[in-house]
């Protein structure tokens, strides 16, 4: 990974040290929502409960590929 | 199995600190793990020939894994378990996907040569720093930066992967410390490496504090 890339991973991970710019949960749910609604989650059989994947991981003998987002910054 | 974490910051989110836990910092990340949750591999570029890739590599050790096993429940095999005990735990390191504790007391069961040691060595530092920047929301970035500084003030480099936050956190430290000779080392590290001509502007900057320019 060059420089670059590197620098915006740092950036990107102070950059979630900062509060949810004062949002309310109410914003922040409905952030969430709009994450999840989004396309990309719904072309493949995501699970989002950890427990659930993790059991289901241990029942098929599959391991798991985890993508981690963020809904609160957008 | 696929699974997706979204970083809501809603108070009633399951696992708020997952990816902290897992040893990342940004978004988004990708990563392969175990059925127990425990991260095999690290995906750094979003193509499907990393995903080709680290699905090959995550095989090859499920299967070195089970070879293993396999050969320590048979005592008569305890010469070659002990060469694929080392061979696994490389490939762990490799992958850093071991704990550096659990690293430390495999590593003392075998009995490993002068380049496997510094191997090692340079293993533990990584996981040291991988273990800070997981925790510089706790900590805060001054005590990130004075402590990843006191390591570079005690002479250590950091493993490839780990250069950049490394040196921009003692850079950040000696310009702010006016430490001239610290902020030269991490300039000419961080320097090298391709940038956009602003990241190169603030380098230079901070370079300046460190010297004593204007902060």
């Amino acid at each position: 990974m060059n420089l670059l890339a590197r620098s915006t991973f740092v950036l990107l991970a102070l950059g979630a040290l900062l509060p949810a710019q004062n949002k309310s949960q109410e914003q922040l749910v409905e952030l969430r929502k709009e994450k999840l609604a989004k396309t990309v989650f719904h072309q493949a059989p995501w699970v989002v409960d950890f427990d659930a994947a993790r059991a289901e991981a241990k029942k098929t003998g599959k391991p798991i590929f985890a993508y981690f987002t963020r809904s609160y910054a957008h | 199995m696929l699974f997706l974490h979204n970083t809501s910051r809603v108070d009633d989110e399951p696992y708020p600190k997952l990816l902290q836990e897992k040893g990342f910092g940004g978004f988004p990340s990708l990563c392969f793990m175990d059925a127990d949750g425990n991260v095999v591999v690290r995906q750094s570029a979003r193509t499907v020939e990393a995903f080709t890739t680290n699905a090959a590599r995550l095989k090859s050790l499920f299967e070195l894994r089970a070879k293993v096993a396999s050969l320590r429940a048979d005592a008569s095999k305890s010469a070659d378990v002990a060469k694929l005990e080392r061979d696994l735990l490389f490939v762990e390191m490799d992958l850093q996907c071991v704990a550096a504790q659990d690293a430390k007391e495999r590593a003392a069961k075998l009995e490993l040569g002068k380049d496997d040691l510094a191997a090692l060595e340079q293993y533990l530092f990584g996981a040291e720093i991988r273990d800070l920047r997981g925790k510089v929301r706790e900590l805060g970035q001054e005590e990130t930066s004075n402590r990843i500084a006191a390591m570079a003030k005690a002479g250590k480099s950091p493993p490839k992967d780990q250069e950049a936050f490394f040196w921009q956190m003692t850079l950040t430290w000696a310009a702010k410390n006016g430490d001239g000779e610290l902020g030269q080392r991490a300039f000419d590290v961080l320097d090298k490496q391709p940038a956009p001509e602003s990241m190169k502007n603030r380098l230079r900057t901070m370079l300046e504090q460190s010297k004593g320019g204007s902060k």
